[in-house]
C-alpha cells in the first residue's frame, strides 16, 4: 500500500472517530441521570444549529466559483425549491445541475 | 431512498477529487462514518494533504451539530443494549435522526425496533451508494466540474428547514 492510500485511509479512521464521539456524547454526559429536558440544551439545540450550519453554507461557497455569479444563482434555486417542495434531494439536485451548467456557460 | 443517490454523488466526489487510487476503499470506509457532509469535503482535504490534526479539527467544526441529536434520543432509547445502542448513536446522521425524531410510535419497544430497522436500511443503501459512486467515477469520464456545489446544496438545504423551523416556532 502506498503511502498516500494509508494516509486516506487514517484521515478516514479519524474523522470516524471524532463523528462517533459527537453523537455519543449526550448519552455519555447524561445517559445516566435524568437529564434531557434541560432547557440551555433545548436553546442550544435551536439557534447554535443554524449558526453552525450558516457558517458551513459560507464555508462551502468559499470552495466554489464565488467570484461569479453562478453559485449565488444557484443558491436561490435551492432554497427557494426547498421552501416550496420540502424535498431536500430535489433541491440538492436540481441546484447542482444548475450550477454544473452555470460554470459550462 | 435519498441515501443511496446522495451516498453514490458523494463516491464520484471522492474518486474525482482524492487523488487516491483506491478511491472504492477510501469512500467504501468513509461510509462507514454515515456523514455526508464529512464525506463530501474529506476528497478535498486528501488530495491537499492535511495533516490528521487538522482534519481532526475541521472535522469536528463541520460535524458539531451531531452533538445535540443524541439529546431528544436518551429518554427513548433508554434501557436498550448496550451494542444495539453503539449501533444507533452511530446512525444519527441528518436524515435519519429527522426520521426517528418525527416518528410518533408510543411504545418504546415499537420505537426502538424502528429506528434499528430504518437505521440498518439507511446505512445499507448509504454504503451501496457510495461504493457504486466511486466505481462509476473511477470508471467513467463522470463531467465532474461544478459537482462540489452539492456539499452548500446539502447545508443550504439543512439551513432553510431549520430557519422555516425557527420561524414557525416564533409565530406560535
Amino acid at each position: 500500500m502506498s503511502d498516500a492510500t494509508i494516509h486516506s485511509l487514517a484521515a478516514v479512521a479519524v474523522a470516524w472517530l471524532v463523528i462517533y464521539a459527537l453523537r455519543a456524547l449526550p448519552f455519555v454526559i447524561f445517559g445516566g441521570s435524568g437529564g434531557g429536558e434541560r432547557a440551555w440544551l433545548k436553546a442550544a439545540e435551536k439557534w447554535l444549529s443554524p449558526v453552525v450550519i450558516a457558517a458551513l453554507v459560507v464555508y462551502s461557497y468559499s470552495g466554489l466559483e464565488w467570484r461569479t455569479a453562478s453559485p449565488y444563482v444557484a443558491g436561490l434555486a435551492v432554497v427557494a425549491m426547498q421552501l416550496k417542495f420540502r424535498n431536500g434531494l430535489a433541491s440538492i439536485f436540481a441546484g447542482t445541475a444548475l450550477y454544473m451548467a452555470l460554470v459550462r456557460l | 431512498m435519498g441515501y443511496g443517490t446522495m451516498g453514490f454523488a458523494a463516491g464520484v466526489v471522492i474518486a474525482a477529487r482524492s487523488g487516491s487510487e483506491h478511491p472504492v476503499v477510501v469512500s467504501a470506509l468513509s461510509a462507514l462514518s454515515f456523514s455526508g457532509t464529512l464525506q463530501f469535503v474529506i476528497g478535498d482535504w486528501l488530495r491537499d494533504g492535511l495533516s490528521m490534526s487538522l482534519i481532526a479539527l475541521m472535522t469536528l467544526a463541520i460535524s458539531f451539530r451531531y452533538a445535540l441529536y443524541g439529546f431528544s434520543l436518551i429518554e427513548r432509547w433508554r434501557g436498550v443494549g448496550l451494542l444495539k445502542k453503539l449501533f444507533l448513536i452511530g446512525g444519527l446522521a441528518d436524515e435519519n435522526y429527522a426520521l426517528e425524531t418525527s416518528c410518533r410510535l408510543g411504545d418504546r419497544r415499537d420505537f426502538v425496533l424502528y429506528c434499528l430497522v430504518l437505521t440498518s436500511l439507511d446505512l445499507f443503501y448509504w454504503f451501496a451508494g457510495c461504493v457504486a459512486g466511486a466505481v462509476a467515477g473511477e470508471s467513467l469520464p463522470i463531467p465532474d466540474r461544478g459537482i462540489e456545489f452539492v456539499m452548500a446544496a446539502l447545508f443550504l438545504t439543512i439551513l432553510t428547514d431549520q430557519v422555516r423551523d425557527l420561524a414557525k416556532g416564533a409565530r406560535r
